[in-house]
């Protein structure tokens, strides 16, 4: 909420340089509550310790600290969030996302972004939490009644927000690409997604001839949030999410036709004239690890702004400057939200009713360092696999949104890291849709840096990067008798050869190339075969069989049954009698496949 | 006239009942239930691109994109709505003397869930109540005098000021959203007390509801906001009735910071009807009576008979100042309606006309932008609707009739010219409460014609069936249209729409 403190008088409209504080966080996943993670080397820039090293990072206590201090610190200061603040932790699970809320109205933010995974457990559950339970505004422009849903009874397109006589308007988006439901008609979420920046241009004209400064806060990603800009005109920042991002500097992006044409369609999709200007996109990170402050210097003098400054525009962004705050272990936690949230805190590891599953005696990335396939992303899959009895699995790589940091790992340590109530199913697919669907799993690598979107078992899987044409992937899903020690070995089956299984001496085996002609039984999620991220074509959801209500609930069965580490093991807890707790648990390491195997590479064009 | 409430309306179905003896001596459990079924298509005309045609195709139920003109004059509900009633009604004499005790259940039930086995059955509370009524004598003209307590624990947001729907303020019948207390963490309370003493009738209520209200520190507290309103109508048995109310209801706190200013609509509103062999008029628009199957507004008129009423309120609300920064002002909102019925013979005639500012139309859920009053800058216009029907009351309750109607809906003009001469910004039509739509720059509203033959027929006084064709010719929808690209773009709507139905209703 606003700070009460200072001139100007109430009712006075500010004209001329000002400073405006954005406070921005965004994807906050259930995490209210501290967590330990593995530093890595970004986070170590930021703030959060050293790099390597195991530390607690985020919650909302101690987020309520540094956001309060941002607020006594400046006269002028607006706090917005993108949206994703459901799931993600055992909390969510639990509570359904009513901590969550009461954290974010302690927190007092002032907008929040309607995300998809707020809509994970459809809309009723939205309502019902907003309703009651928010104490600020919903928002998402781009969403349109369809049928009698009660979703935008607790949203809104817009809002206009007081900052001490500059008048911000708020303009919300929320996702579009990543809710299957929003495109279907009739679906029982009850609203449609239409094209964001026709919505949010729309929400422009009405806005900028009554308001000062217009920050549009999204859950579209980056890519998204760059096409909004290009296609509008009117926007002075851009607040993002979705994506997990992490910018360090704002990305400038040129609105009004991105340089090009200078013009932009309205709502109506009726071509206009305009003049270009830099608009600042600004991702903050996610899980409360991190949040941004955008300090704004403004200026609606003429005098003082190019002679293309559009009057209307009223305050352009002359200055800016973007820090990422860490939310780490070093800052107080806030009394009253720490109470607050208490009652929704899962038990402590080694508390005599939490219940630990297994041991990690290394970390487990969830990124392989290569791009390509990652310890925690492989044992996902396999487990997958041999969930489904299938002969591959298929995952998405955001499903995992968490390494496992070195210690016992728990239920909610394990629901952090695979977080979502996303059923693991299996089904039939033939091969020629299986070979489409790796074809664009490679062209969507290639647009990140060749870093794969997808973990297998029970395939080998070559993407060529960059590529943007055909045969961008090479999938090899039938594996043979044959031994080999390298792809030579396997020429004449024209497939290539498995890597030996970890702590054996023995070969590999030869893997034949996938026959479009032929079918497979593949393990995926819900979503994904739902075309989630666009990945399969859609499944119809008759075809699927629920193999476990979620993945992280197919692991944790999985890791329940499991030989303790060998000796020799060094156990990173400090406590000894969480060490010898850990000694008697499952351990979780190479021998049960959480290991790098080559099982997707990246090969150049 | 009558005050709308829900406990006098029960009151008043009882006394319309067939067979009904009368409140004081029926002391057994009562249970009346009305069952509807409708079929129909509401768009037959919208083209195979339309991604939101109001109606997809002809189906049995509710079609959500339904929205008849003028429905919504005089009772949320015409008749033609999917939703079925059940009231169980008790009543048992006092230990005091003269002191008689009422109860009601009043639940409305969307059966459709019921019908398909899957999802769940929503059903709404109408107005349930508890009552003790203490009479003490009888005025001249017969009519006891009494003070009644009437309690409503369940939903006591339909207790409000000003009776014609479309000018009532204050509380909601119909959805969440179209109520000043729409943002509340609970149900609506509500409570009254009657004084009918001689030729008039006096009240007084009373209706709490929780918000959430931010604190300087921590997390938003849930608070308790009052709403108080009182009202005195005539209840003598001349040609002439009048019926004046007033209210201020506080729904929490205008959003932002702790401290913020109490959300709040004060108002009064005034009623005068004039009739001969008929009470008041009724709505020209008034399939199987109007609104619940028990809330029968008026009993059938005698062979000639006219009326004549109006209705006139004046509110304000408490919004954010778009043209002060941080400071709130007091929103004026001012409405007036009225109608006329005349019958003579077989041939029955009604006519209404409505007036309505932009911020009246909004009222409950204000604000083109978000709890924030009109831009000073801004153009508004009121919306003005006339419509007339005119029916004919044959033999054997066979009743065809005609309506037609005209509506400049309300509008905000937000626009500016920008440095290259073009026209940024538009007019926004207001259709309801949270209803704001928007036009193209430059684009101005139409007004809206809708043309509606039907048929009624009464079966029995169990079985009455309607049939309806609505041709609505309205330039001012827009919706969204399927590009090649796969993108939602929004457009102007086909103005032409033609819709049929046919709805049967049985209430025992």
């Amino acid at each position: 909420m606003l700070v009460a403190c200072g001139a100007p008088a109430a009712g006075t409209r500010v004209h001329g340089r000002v400073e405006l504080v954005l406070l921005h966080t965004a994807d906050t996943h259930s995490m209210l509550f501290p967590y330990r993670a593995t530093v890595g080397s970004s986070d170590a820039r930021r703030g959060l310790g050293r790099a390597g090293e195991v530390r607690e990072m985020g919650g909302f206590a101690r987020l309520a600290t540094l956001l309060r201090g941002e607020r006594a610190r400046a006269e002028r200061v607006l706090h917005l969030d993108s949206g994703d603040v459901f799931q993600g932790s055992l909390t969510f699970e639990r509570f359904g996302g009513e901590p969550e809320l009461l954290g974010f109205d302690a927190l007092g933010v002032d907008a929040q972004a309607l995300g998809n995974h707020e809509l994970d457990r459809g809309a009723a559950l939205v309502c019902e939490r907003y309703e009651k339970l928010a104490g600020f505004p919903l928002l998402a422009a781009n969403y349109v009644p369809d049928g009698a849903g009660c979703l935008l009874g607790v949203s809104a397109p817009y809002v206009v927000l007081d900052a001490r006589g500059l008048r911000v308007g708020v303009i919300g988006v929320g996702n579009t690409s990543s809710v299957a439901l929003l495109k279907a008609r009739p679906n029982e979420l009850g609203v449609l997604a239409r094209d964001a920046a026709g919505a949010v241009q729309g929400a422009l004209d009405v806005l900028r001839p009554v308001v000062d400064l217009v920050v549009v806060v999204t859950h579209l990603g980056l890519d998204a949030d760059r096409d909004l800009v290009q296609r509008t005109s009117g926007i002075d920042v851009v607040l993002g999410g979705h994506q997990h991002l992490t910018l360090d500097a704002p990305e400038w992006a040129l609105d009004c036709g991105g340089g090009g044409a200078a013009r932009i369609e309205d709502a109506w999709g009726r071509s206009r004239a305009c003049s270009p200007r830099r608009v600042p996109i600004i991702h903050s990170g996610a899980y409360a690890k991190t949040f941004g402050r955008v300090r704004l210097t403004l200026d609606d003098e003429p005098s003082h702004l190019p002679a293309t400054a559009e009057p209307l525009d009223g305050h352009e962004v002359i200055g800016l400057a973007l820090e990422l705050i860490p939310v780490s272990d070093e800052t107080a936690e806030a009394p009253d939200v720490a109470a607050l949230l208490e009652p929704y805190r899962p038990e402590p590891l080694g508390a005599l009713d939490a219940e630990p599953l297994a041991e990690v005696p290394r970390p487990l990335e969830r990124v392989g360092a290569t791009g390509g396939d990652s310890p925690l992303g492989n044992f996902s899959a396999n487990v997958a696999r041999e969930a489904a009895q299938a002969d591959l699995a298929v995952l998405g790589a955001s499903s995992l949104r968490h390494d496992l940091p070195p210690g016992l790992l728990d239920r909610d340590g394990l629901v952090r890291a695979v977080p979502f109530e996303d059923p693991l199913v299996s089904v039939a697919v033939p091969g020629a849709a299986l070979a489409r669907a790796f074809e664009r799993a490679a062209r969507s690598a290639s647009g990140r840096d060749c870093r794969t979107q997808v973990h297998v078992a029970g395939a080998l899987v070559r993407f060529r990067c960059p590529c943007e044409g055909a045969a961008c992937a090479r999938v090899f899903a039938t594996e043979t008798d044959v031994p080999c020690k390298t792809d030579a070995d396997c020429a004449a089956l024209g497939g290539i050869c498995s890597p030996p299984s970890v702590g054996s001496d023995a070969l590999g085996r030869c893997f034949a190339p996938l026959a479009p002609g032929a079918g497979y039984r593949v393990a995926t999620t819900a979503y994904l075969a739902a075309g989630g991220s666009g990945l399969f074509e859609a499944i119809p959801e008759m075809a699927l069989r629920l193999v476990s209500d979620s993945l992280s609930q197919a692991l944790a069965d999985e890791l329940r049954h499991g030989a303790p580490c060998p000796a020799g093991t060094s156990f990173p807890e400090p406590d000894p009698r969480l060490q010898a707790l850990a000694r008697a648990l499952p351990c979780l390491d190479a021998t049960r496949g959480a290991v790098r195997d080559g099982r997707i590479r990246f090969e150049a064009p | 006239m009558r005050p709308r409430f829900a406990a006098p309306l029960v009151a008043l179905a009882c006394a319309f009942t067939p067979g009904h003896a009368g409140a004081e001596s029926n002391a057994a459990p009562r249970l009346r239930t009305s069952l509807v079924w409708i079929w129909g298509d509401d768009d037959v005309l919208h083209a195979p691109t339309d991604s939101e045609p109001p109606s997809p195709g002809p189906g049995i139920g509710d079609r959500a994109g339904y929205d008849g003109l003028f429905e919504g004059f005089a009772s949320r509900y015409t008749g033609r709505e999917n939703r079925s009633e059940v009231r169980l009604e008790g009543e048992a004499p006092g230990l005091l003397p003269r002191l008689t005790t009422r109860a009601g259940l009043a639940l409305g039930l969307e059966l459709g869930a019921l019908g398909e086995r899957a999802g769940p059955l929503l059903v709404a509370d109408l107005g349930s109540f508890v009552e003790a009524r203490w009479s003490f004598g009888a005025a001249r003209d017969g009519r006891e005098n009494a003070v009644t307590l009437s309690l409503l624990p369940i939903n006591g947001d339909r207790e409000r000021v000003g009776e014609l729907e479309a000018l009532a303020w204050g509380g909601a019948v119909g959805p969440r959203w179209e109520s000043p207390y729409a943002a509340a963490t609970g149900p609506v309370r509500a409570g009254r007390v009657e004084l009918a003493l001689g030729f008039a009738r006096a009240h007084v209520g009373l209706k709490t509801a929780s918000f959430l209200e931010p604190q300087a520190v921590g997390p938003s507290v849930s608070e308790t906001s009052y709403g108080v309103h009182a009202g005195v109508d005539s209840r003598w048995a001349a040609p002439v009735a009048v019926a004046l109310g007033f209210g201020h209801f506080e729904h929490g706190r205008l959003p932002g910071a702790a401290g913020s200013p109490r959300a709040a609509t004060s108002g009064v509103s005034l009623r005068v009807s004039f009739g001969v062999g008929l009470e008041r008029p009724r709505p020209p628009v008034a399939f199987l009576s109007d609104g619940s199957p028990f809330d029968r507004l008026t009993p059938p008129p005698k062979r000639h008979a006219f009326a004549l009423g109006l209705e006139a309120a004046h509110l304000v609300q408490r919004l954010w100042s778009s043209d002060h920064p941080g400071e709130s002002v007091l929103e004026p909102a001012r409405a007036a309606a009225a109608s006329a019925e005349l019958r003579t013979g077989v041939l029955d005639l009604r006519a209404a006309l409505i007036a309505r500012e932009p911020s009246f139309v909004m009222r409950n859920a204000p604000g083109v932008l978000l709890a924030q009053s009109v831009p000073h800058d801004a153009a508004q216009a009121p919306e003005l609707g006339i419509l007339a029907s005119a029916g004919l009351l044959l033999p054997a309750g066979f009743s065809p009739s005609l309506s037609a109607g005209v509506l400049w809906p309300a509008s905000v003009t937000l626009q500016a010219v920008d440095r290259q001469g073009q026209v940024v910004g538009g007019t926004l039509i207001v259709r309801g409460p949270g209803e704001v739509e928007a036009l193209p720059p430059g684009e101005a509203p139409v007004p809206v014609l809708d043309l509606r033959p039907a048929l009624e027929l009464r079966l029995s006084r169990l079985l009455e069936v309607v049939g309806w064709l609505d041709y609505r010719r309205d330039f001012n929808r827009t919706h969204l249209i399927s590009t090649p690209e796969g993108t939602l773009e929004r457009g102007f709507r086909s103005p032409d729409r033609l819709g049929y139905g046919v709805a049967a209703r049985a209430v025992w």
